[in-house]
């Protein structure tokens, strides 16, 4: 029986969200192609991540449970899922395009000297081959990429595609301890320290977002944003420049490291619309865009766009609404 | 420090789309052609890293057709010490693995270096694995979305972006780093006429792929049909005349008439 296997990310002890996008996107192939699921968590004090990805339809979970693998080292980690790889023989190694994915599962592809799915939207059976979507040119194109379903093949899969998989309380799961694989020459890479900022709020399902970006200026003038959106009955949103300045908190932020938005109106003021800033609210209905430079790249994609400061068109919405 | 910065060309962002013309090859008109805009970040933190050391070399690596001659030159004009161009006409290879195979076996041809810098992403197929296929061909520690670095002795220390936060790690040199388009090296260097205009003139050595001894190997996965989203009907609806009152009051008179109510979450 052919068999996926699954890079189960975790962060702050929990499977994060990516990953149960990517298991729907499995569990439709498993059943097209009556696959068996298979998973590898690594971490530090995982054993309750190991069972509960055993509800998102995952048959089998390969645990690697190890304090050296309480920060994410790339290397450790390419190291043991090839050992694991090698034992288990899967057909499909698949994990989300997330920052992690993207740096891990291509060094994984080209140890097997193997091409791969590559950040796809969707990865699905066409006949005896596989047929991935990957946007080009920022989503301005795309492109079809297909590889055989017999050998080995890799893929991420890209955030906001997908729905994430609905936990199933009936399934279980058959958990294997699995010992790290490390040599001398990975601890070339070493962990220093992280920081990862709790979440709190949930912006994402809010009808009304108002969203500031560097353009705001400053701390105190990011009340601007926080105002119109308290006046309005709307939530704050926010590009990871405003929350790196520490204008505003993580919570807040939209993109490729935040959330994925739809909510029925979406003001970006002093936003420039980068690509991991566009696919996160791209999907909006109405986007409305205030910014200085009538040249942004925003507006591209926005259906209304004034061309002003927005410390002054913020205040006259708040005084016409 | 020897830096090898990889750079390439891709069609530019105000030239027209064409999914039948999706390389700068493919095209006649070189301004239709632009260096892919992360490795600006990516050259910038190769010179400051030579800069702040005050000693060591930075060699532009570009895989592509003549119309990269551009791109090539670019990257001396902003101060790469050396560039070079392996020749991609003829046989026009695009695909990562490939391209990853090649910048590998380039790598290998220069032989002394300690860092090797991509941008995150290209803009045309922006797989972002150039980076973690090229170290792994090369057998080299790896950080990928790099904001800052620091050197010490034999190592590299670097802030990494993260979903959330930001990651610390520490790499033996030699090492691969892709450089984010934020953090430290987020606002990359202008060229001046001056320096544009002496780079025209450098001679770019260019390379052969036969040269290079690179096994040719069909990719496991390919590249198929090009296809265009849907276009979108309605256009962005500008409102840029007149003061904050008027401006906000047609916006708002445009909603009205599109039957949408901004006013609908008080
Ligand atoms: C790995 C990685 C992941 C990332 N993930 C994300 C992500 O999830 N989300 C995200 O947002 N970014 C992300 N980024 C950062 C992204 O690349 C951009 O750097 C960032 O989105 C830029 O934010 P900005 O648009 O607020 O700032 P800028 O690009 O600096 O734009 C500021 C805009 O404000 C306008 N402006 C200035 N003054 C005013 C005024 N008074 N009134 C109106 N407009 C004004 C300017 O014209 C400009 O368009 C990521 C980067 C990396 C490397
Ligand atoms: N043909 C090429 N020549 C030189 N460098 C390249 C080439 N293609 C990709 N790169 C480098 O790899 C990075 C990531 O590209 P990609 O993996 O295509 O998203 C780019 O930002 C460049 O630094």
């Amino acid at each position: 029986m052919a068999k996926i296997l699954v890079i189960l990310e975790n962060a702050k002890g929990k499977i994060v969200g990516l990953t149960k996008e990517c298991l729907t996107v499995v569990q439709n192939l498993a059943r097209e192609i009556d696959a068996e699921v298979e998973g590898v968590i690594l971490g530090h004090e995982i054993s309750n991540l190991a069972q509960e990805a055993g509800k998102f339809g995952v048959n089998k979970v390969f645990k690697v449970d190890d304090a050296q693998f309480r920060g994410i080292n790339i290397l450790y980690h390419t190291r043991t899922i090839e050992a694991l790889i090698k034992e288990i023989n899967p057909s499909l190694v698949i994990a989300g395009a997330s920052l992690y994915g993207q740096e891990l599962v291509p060094r994984l592809a080209a140890r097997f000297d193997k091409a791969m799915f590559a950040s796809v939207k969707s990865l699905t059976l066409e006949g005896d081959e596989y047929d991935g979507i990957h946007p080009l040119f920022e989503e301005k194109l795309f492109v079809s990429m297909e590889g055989p379903t017999d050998g080995l093949t890799f893929a991420t899969v890209l955030g906001g595609n997908n729905p994430e998989a609905e936990p199933d309380d009936r399934l279980s799961v058959e958990v294997v301890d699995y010992s790290p694989v490390i040599q001398d020459s990975d601890k070339r890479e070493s962990f220093v320290e992280e920081t990862i900022a709790k979440v709190s709020v949930d912006i994402t399902k809010a009808k009304l977002l108002i969203s500031g970006g560097r353009g705001v200026g400053s701390a105190e003038k990011f009340s601007a944003i926080t105002e119109a959106a308290k006046a309005l009955g709307g939530e704050v949103g926010a590009s990871r420049a405003a929350v790196d300045a520490g204008w505003v908190a993580y919570d807040h932020e939209i993109g490729q490291t935040g959330k994925t938005v739809t909510p029925d109106f979406y003001i970006a003021c002093g936003i420039s619309g980068a690509i991991q800033h566009l696919v996160g609210m791209r999907n909006s209905k109405t986007i409305i865009v205030v910014n200085t430079d009538e040249e942004a790249p925003i507006i591209e994609l926005a259906h209304y766009a004034i061309i002003g400061d927005l410390h002054e068109i913020l205040p006259e919405l708040m005084k016409q609404i | 420090m020897n830096i090898l910065v990889f750079v390439k060309a891709t069609i530019d962002r105000n030239a027209p789309l064409d999914p039948d013309e999706i390389f700068p090859g493919d095209r006649d008109d070189k301004s239709d052609v632009m260096t892919n805009n992360y490795d600006k970040n990516a050259i910038e933190a190769a010179l400051r890293i030579v800069e702040e050391k005050g000693e060591g070399k930075v060699t532009a690596v570009c895989l592509g057709s003549d119309m990269a001659d551009k791109v090539v030159k670019e990257a001396i004009a902003m101060g790469c010490h050396e560039a070079i161009r392996i020749e991609n006409s003829k046989t026009e290879i695009t695909h990562f693995y490939s391209v990853a195979k090649i910048l590998a076996a380039a790598a290998k041809k220069v032989g002394e270096y300690d860092l090797l810098l991509f941008g995150m992403q290209s803009y045309d197929y922006g797989t972002a694995t150039m980076a973690p296929m090229v170290s792994e061909f090369l057998d080299l520690p790896l950080a990928c979305w790099v904001e800052k670095v620091a050197f010490n002795n034999e190592k590299v220390t670097v802030d990494k972006v993260i979903e959330g936060g930001i990651r610390k790690i520490e790499l033996q040199l030699p090492a691969v780093l892709s450089i984010a388009s934020s953090g430290d090296f987020e606002e990359p260097r202008y060229t001046s006429v001056r320096r544009i205009m002496k780079a025209s003139k450098t001679v770019v050595p260019v390379w052969e792929i036969v040269d290079l001894g690179v096994e040719e190997q069909k990719p496991s996965v390919e590249f198929d049909d090009i296809e265009e989203p849907p276009a979108r009907t309605e256009k962005c609806v500008i409102f840029d005349d007149g003061d904050a009152n008027e401006l906000v009051g047609e916006l708002l008179g445009a909603l009205k008439e599109k039957g949408l109510n901004l006013g609908a979450f008080k």
